[in-house]
């Protein structure tokens, strides 16, 4: 934190707006903070520890006392206060809370407490304000020190530096963990206990693993006991250690119950074999007894059958008639049926082609009748076609006539167009002339108007130049009259010199005088009873001159030698001054004689030109003599003169300008009017090509419509006003035409085909005759041959023939059946005999004695077999228990290694081994703090010369924890023996807490911790040095510091520093309050 | 003025005796040195008596501060008063130590009494004329000045470094080069195109360089004078050439003056053109500074302690610090001035002119400061496995590694 730029406004002192500007002093070295007592030093130190903090820098001043005395209550204390931390600026404004009188409002005595403010503003950070938001911020982001560390470490306030020496440990260590940030090592050994928990867990986990496996083995009663023992094991660490012993009774138990599953193998294969021979003999028996039942049954069968042969027989006989009736005679009947149809259809079909004929007839007169009408409206047709022609050829007329008729059209549009046309150029034709002669009118009478302006230019001109020239004469007079001012002046001067010197030397003859009168007295001054007066020789002296002047009475001024040197010195300085006072009043006289005669020569010989421009009558100008003389013209009175002709010049002047400005104006309209006039000859050509552009159109559009017209003429009359009119009757006509010609066609056609109908109805009448003939014969044949056959076979009639007809397939079922019989009685007596053979010599057994034995053995033999089944089940299961257990066995082993591990590094870091009771983060703190006294020591040494070196207490008690641990103590190598540091005096706490800061700023700045002090503060304590050179080596040491780019300052009213440090912020006190000021002197 | 005998009675050519850097009221860690001043102020009574030189030239420094200490003031007033009964004119300038005003005292009166003192710079260099049997010799006192006052009084001048400063006052000075010339002056002189290297400090001089600023001037400044007589180094020496010198302190001021000559210079001018001769007559102190260095049984020895009265300062070689070592030293050695043990970072810190710097020791690495750790308290090395352990948790911890 560097600072570089304060601000205070009635702030402690300080009643007005104090500035520092700290960069005046340097970047880095060493600064003096110098003034008198209470002059507002330490303010300054405050003045920065509240901008930042809101605290002064000592406990006994609050914020609230910080306001001026001084300053007047509309007046708000403000601190601002700009820095430099790590490359970056900041600006902090704070002003604190103070109360005051209302200044608006009808009640003015009444107070209102201002709240307090604050402001921070700064490189890569938003604007904070609020007096607690700046205080975090400035502690928490940018100096990572609260307001009592900073006061360790950057600011040593004026007897507080003890505190550094006698900072409890618990203080020092805060400060000290900010440097070394040994925050991270309590979190180091949280992260280890967290870790050796979970390794722990793991462990624990892996022997319930195990545990709850053991629980799944089974086993009989032998190995029980022993195994619910170890499954009884809950420590893991116990677990761990009986591995042995647990997988050897897991074997064992597995190989007993192999044992037992093979001896259950054998036993099942005896019993099975058993089985085997009693099934055996079951099936014997039954198939015995079967062959017995089936003789039974075959011997029944039979004699059933052969109680049905007689009804058979007569059936055999019925069916043989009924065939031939069938076959033979049915047939012929049927013939007969047949014939008769066929006579009565052929009859009616004759009956028919009679009635087609006279039909046909009737429709063959109908079409002819009609055909002979058609004929007659031929002629008709013929006129229409004749008609159509016609109107076919007059079409293309219609659109020729349109054509012509709209040509006219447009033609007489566009000559009316025209005319309009030439219409409107005519008038512009005639404006454009008026135009022009106006022009030309106003050219001409302007003629003369630039010779008149150049004229009045060359006039103002001259009454310009005559106006400067008065101007001139003015300034001279003046001039003039001033010399002769101090000519006046001078001369006065003269005469009071001339004055004094006369009356000068009038005292100085005086003096003379009485001297020479009175040397007779001084020599009797002298004068000796018995001596010889010099003047006249005698020895006795009985009435000595009385030196002393008669007249004044009280005044005996004694006149010597002396008084007379010295009054003529003054007569001769005053003589010197009265000449000097002479010559110079002649010089001025002749000067401003001279001055003022020029100027009035000047005068006279402008005077005509004057006159002759202006015509002066109304001011008199005195005639040329009076000019010229001083007494009838003074110089006061001439330049009256001169302003007065001035103004008259201006006035003139004035005048002329004036004229020139019209006559200019003039002038440039002038010009105007001859560009146009141009311009207008232009346009004028311009009209009248058109006119004749026009003219020649208009001559081609008559000519076109007189054609138009001509042709319209020449054409023939048309029947049909439109076009359209004329194509419509046109296909009207077409229509009738073709209407026509059809209806005769279809007539024509229409009688061909009747003629032709009646032709082929009467063929087929005639076929149908012949047929039916044929067919009467025919059936009168077949009932011929159906009555001898009837006779053949000895019916009596066809009723009793149709009575017996059975159909086919009756026939046929009948005839199976009686196979069918036929079959089944053969294959009877052959299973007959058959069964006889087969149950010769057989017996009876009882089969249910039999069953009963079977169903015993295999029960049990599924009994034996269940038991090998579940002995194996259990093997399987114990097996896979077992190898899952030793990998189980093998994984606690790890976690057991690492738990122990685990637990052995966090007891180390948190201090909890057996030796010393330690934490890591205080060993570091304390090797730190040791590296901050080696530090503090080298400096300790330069300054003490060698007398003093820092130790830290080491209590090292075993079992407890140290609680002073850093602790400082002092060694005294004239003494030998270590002290507390309290005990130092007040000069050397100072060099002892000064070279402890340095170290610990030393320390700080080498890390990349989160703090970077680059300025330190110290107020007072410099004076507590009585040594001469414990002073110097002191400001050695601070200037060596300094030079590593840190900015120092001191607070001292040592004169000593005063000479040997040059850059100096000086505190003055006044009446009003306290006023700084930077100085750098060298 | 007229009333003492001209120069040329005496000698025919002007000799003076240069002093500087006497002071006055300094102490040496506690002990005051005003006995041991006295005693060299008599000195140069004596020498004076005996030498009889023309004029004693003091070349600032006076006193030790700005503000003396009676005794200081008292022996000062003794001194000049009996060289102005000797008849012998002094002259006297301001160091950076004295205060101008309060060195100006009375220098207007006394100087009726032939004591030319001047303190401050009030825009003329004064000066004094002094005759030998060869005409005047001009001293022209140049009391100590910064670059800020004479800047006040020229401030159209260039005056942006002591250098440029010193020559304005010098360019404004009326000195005729035809005559002979003498400056005294107090301030840090090294040699220009005549010599090399920086004078050699005796290492008491607290001069307002180590403060940052480099007021340095070059010896070619002071060409056109026969002789300078400078002060502010404590050392005498001459700087660039054999008429510009450095007059030295007296006494010796620090441990680090310990075997150093310390001399009074004395010069007697020739006439215009030739070289002065100068002459270092030895100093003998009231008492010696010393460093003694041994075991405390053996510097302790009766036969060891030689010089009881000198200014000792003694270095213990003991290992373990002996009980009440000053107390007992001192009452051998009344005048002990300090005691230190040599130890190692002691002995890094013994007095250099280049300040201090502190020990660059690297910053340890975490796993240096955890295997130390472990080392310590459980008394042996820790396995690859933990340190990789500790490793990152140290990591998970935010600890940079």
């Amino acid at each position: 934190m560097k600072p570089l730029y304060l601000k205070m406004t009635a702030f402690g002192p300080y009643k007005d707006t104090q500035r520092i500007d700290f960069t005046t002093l340097g970047t880095d070295g060493l600064f003096l903070i110098t003034g008198d007592t209470g002059a507002g030093k330490t303010t300054i130190f405050d003045a920065i520890s509240y901008a930042l903090y809101g605290l002064t820098s000592m406990p006994g001043r609050s914020a609230g006392s910080m306001r001026s005395d001084f300053a007047p209550e509309s007046q708000a204390t403000i601190v601002t206060f700009r820095f430099s931390h790590r490359g970056r600026q900041y600006e902090i404004m704070r002003q604190p809370a103070y109360t005051r009188h209302l200044l608006r409002g009808a009640d003015r005595s009444k107070t209102m407490t201002v709240p307090e403010k604050a402001e921070l503003t700064g490189d890569g950070i938003q604007p904070v304000s609020g007096a607690k938001n700046v205080t975090d911020l400035v502690q928490n982001q940018i100096l990572h020190l609260d307001h009592s560390q900073f006061c360790q470490v950057a600011m040593i306030a004026q007897g507080e530096f003890r505190k550094v020496l006698t900072a409890s440990t618990d203080e020092r260590t805060k400060i000290l963990q900010k440097i070394f940030l040994t925050e991270g090592y309590q979190r180091m050994s949280e992260i280890l206990k967290a870790r050796a928990a979970s390794a722990r867990a793991l462990r624990d986990r892996s022997a319930s693993g195990i545990s709850d496996r053991l629980q799944a083995i089974r086993t009989g009663t032998e190995n029980a006991e022993v195994l619910s023992q170890f499954q009884s094991i809950a420590s893991p660490v116990d677990l761990l250690s009986r591995r042995e012993q647990v997988l050897g009774l897991l074997d064992n138990i597995l190989r007993s119950d192999q044992a037992l599953s093979a001896s259950l193998a054998e036993a099942i294969s005896h019993l099975q074999i058993e089985a085997e021979a009693l099934t055996r003999r079951l099936a014997l028996a039954d198939s015995d007894n079967r062959k017995l039942d089936e003789y039974q049954a075959s011997q029944t069968m039979k004699t059933q059958l052969d109680a049905q042969t007689p009804s058979m027989e007569t059936r055999r006989e019925t069916l043989t008639l009924r065939k031939t009736i069938r076959y033979s005679v049915y047939p012929f009947y049927e013939q007969k049926q047949r014939a008769g149809k066929d006579a009565a259809a052929s009859a009616a079909a004759y009956a028919r082609s009679l009635a087609a004929v006279s039909e046909a007839k009737s429709c063959h007169e109908d079409a002819e009748k009609r055909y002979a009408a058609a004929q007659a409206e031929n002629a008709l047709l013929d006129q229409k076609k004749l008609e159509l022609r016609q109107l076919q050829d007059q079409i293309p007329l219609y659109s020729r006539r349109n054509a012509l008729q709209s040509d006219l059209e447009t033609a007489s549009a566009a000559l009316r167009q025209l005319d309009e046309k030439a219409l409107l150029l005519q008038t512009r034709l005639q404006d454009h002339d008026a135009l022009t002669r106006k022009l030309k009118d106003y050219i001409t009478k302007s003629a003369d108007v630039p010779l008149q302006k150049k004229e009045a230019d060359v006039r103002l001109q001259t009454l310009e130049k005559q106006r400067e020239s008065l101007l001139d004469l003015c300034r001279r007079t003046r001039q003039a009259e001033k010399q002769r001012i101090s000519w006046e002046r001078s001369k006065k001067q003269y005469v009071s010199f001339r004055r004094q010197y006369d009356s000068q030397y009038a005292a100085l003859s005086e003096a003379e005088r009485l001297l020479e009168m009175n040397r007779a007295g001084l020599l009797a001054q002298e004068l000796k009873d018995g001596a010889p007066c010099p003047v006249c020789g005698s020895t006795v002296h009985p009435h000595p001159a009385s030196p002393f002047l008669p007249g004044a009475s009280d005044s005996r001024v004694a006149v010597t030698d002396e008084t007379v040197r010295s009054l003529r010195a003054k007569s001769d300085l005053l003589r010197q001054k009265k000449d000097e006072a002479a010559t110079e009043a002649a010089s001025l006289k002749a000067a401003a004689g001279t001055a003022s005669a020029q100027l009035r020569d000047d005068l006279v010989r402008n005077l005509s030109a004057i006159q002759a421009e202006i015509g002066l009558q109304e001011t008199e100008i005195p005639p040329e003599e009076d000019i010229r003389d001083d007494e009838r013209l003074p110089l006061s009175r001439l330049e009256t003169l001169l302003t007065q002709l001035q103004a008259a010049f201006d006035s003139s002047a004035a005048a002329v300008r004036q004229q020139v400005e019209t006559l200019s104006l003039q002038l440039a309209n002038l010009q105007l009017a001859q560009k146009r006039q141009e311009k207008a000859e232009e346009e004028k050509r311009q009209l009248d090509t058109q006119k004749e552009t026009l003219r020649a159109d208009r001559e081609a559009v008559v000519q076109r419509q007189t054609a138009c017209k001509a042709a319209l003429s020449g054409l023939p009359v048309l029947p049909f006003p439109t076009l359209k009119e004329a194509e419509a009757a046109v296909t009207a006509t077409r229509e009738v035409c073709e209407l026509l010609s059809r209806q005769i066609e279809e007539a024509g056609q229409k009688k061909e085909a009747a003629a032709r109908a009646l032709a082929a109805s009467l063929a087929s009448s005639k076929a149908a005759e012949a047929q039916r003939d044929k067919d009467r014969l025919s059936a009168l044949d077949a009932a011929e041959k159906l009555d001898q056959k009837l006779k053949e076979t000895g019916l009596l009639s066809e009723e009793v023939l149709l009575e017996n007809l059975c159909s086919e397939e009756a026939l046929k079922e009948e005839e199976q059946a009686l196979s069918a019989f036929d079959r089944q009685q053969a294959a009877a007596t052959a299973r007959l005999k058959a069964a006889q053979t087969a149950a010769k010599g057989l017996v009876r057994s009882d089969l249910g004695q039999l069953r009963t034995s079977q169903a015993e053995l295999s029960t049990r033999l599924a009994a034996l077999r269940d038991k090998k089944a579940r002995t194996e089940g259990r093997i399987e299961n114990n097996e896979a228990v077992r190898n899952s257990i030793c990998a189980e066995y093998s994984r606690l082993q790890q976690q057991e290694h690492s738990y122990e591990m685990l637990d052995k590094l966090y007891r180390l870091v948190s201090g909890q081994t057996q030796n010393v009771k330690i934490t890591f983060e205080q060993y570091i703190q304390e090797t730190g703090f040791d590296e901050i006294t080696r530090a503090a020591n080298i400096r300790l040494d330069m300054i003490t010369d060698g007398r003093y070196r820092f130790f830290r207490r080491e209590e090292i008690d075993a079992g407890k924890k140290s609680k002073n641990a850093l602790a400082l103590d002092i060694l005294d190598n004239y003494t030998g023996k270590k002290r507390p540091v309290s005990t130092l005096s007040g000069g050397e706490s100072f060099k002892a807490s000064l070279s402890l800061a340095l170290g610990l700023s030393d320390n700080i700045s080498s890390r990349a911790g989160g703090i970077t002090i680059d300025s330190l503060f110290i107020d007072e304590g410099f004076g507590s040095l009585d040594k001469r050179q414990s002073l110097s080596d002191a400001v050695n040491m601070l200037v060596s510091l300094s030079t590593h780019h840190k900015l120092i300052g001191i607070i001292s009213h040592c004169d000593e520093l005063k000479e040997q440090i040059r850059r100096q912020i000086v505190v003055t006190r006044g009446r009003d309050g306290s006023h700084v000021r930077v100085v750098r002197e060298d | 003025m007229s009333s003492y005998p001209a120069a040329h009675e005496r000698n025919k050519f002007m000799k003076f005796l240069h002093l500087a850097d006497l002071h006055l009221g300094r102490s040496l860690n506690e002990i005051s040195l005003i006995p041991d001043q006295k005693y060299l102020l008599d000195q140069i009574l004596e020498l004076s008596a005996q030498e009889k030189p023309d004029a004693v030239l003091i070349a600032g420094d006076v006193y030790d501060r700005a503000v003396p200490s009676e005794e200081a003031v008292a022996l000062l007033d003794a001194f000049l008063s009996e060289l102005a009964a000797m008849r012998l004119p002094v002259l006297l300038i301001s160091g950076n130590h004295d205060s101008d005003e309060r060195l100006n005292f009375g220098s207007r009166l006394l100087k009726e009494s032939g004591i030319y003192i001047c303190g401050k710079y009030d825009g003329t260099l004064r000066q004094v004329s002094l005759t030998d049997g060869y005409g005047p010799v001009h001293f022209w006192l140049l009391p100590y000045i910064t670059r800020a006052q004479v800047q006040h009084f020229w401030p159209d001048e260039d005056t942006r470094t002591y250098e440029s400063a010193v020559r304005t006052v010098l360019r404004h000075a009326e000195i005729d080069l035809t005559e002979r010339n003498v400056l005294l002056a107090h301030q840090f002189v090294t040699p220009g195109k005549a010599g090399s290297g920086d004078p050699i400090l005796a290492g008491s001089e607290t001069a307002a360089q180590n403060v940052g600023t480099i007021d340095r001037i070059s010896s070619d400044v002071f060409d056109h004078f026969d002789y300078v007589a400078l002060g502010h180094i404590h050392r005498p020496q001459k700087v660039g050439r054999e008429s510009i010198r450095y007059g030295g302190s007296p006494l010796r001021y620090s441990l680090s003056e310990v075997g150093q000559d310390k001399a009074y210079t004395l010069v007697e001018m020739a006439n215009k053109g030739s070289h002065p001769a100068v002459t270092l007559i030895p100093v003998k102190p009231l008492h010696e500074m010393r460093l003694l260095k041994g075991h405390f049984e053996e510097l302790m020895k009766p036969e060891n302690i030689k010089y009881p009265d000198d200014y000792v300062f003694i270095t213990l070689t003991d290992r373990t610090p002996v009980p009440d070592a000053f107390a007992a030293i001192q009452a051998h050695y009344p005048n002990a001035c300090g005691l230190r043990y040599e130890l190692p970072e002691s002995s890094k810190a013994a007095r250099s002119e280049k300040g201090i710097s502190p020990e660059g020791d690297s910053v340890p690495t975490f796993s240096d400061q955890i295997r130390a750790f472990y080392r310590q308290i459980l008394g042996e090395e820790p396995t690859d496995e933990e340190m990789k352990i500790l490793e990152s948790a140290a990591r998970e911890a935010g600890v940079e590694d």
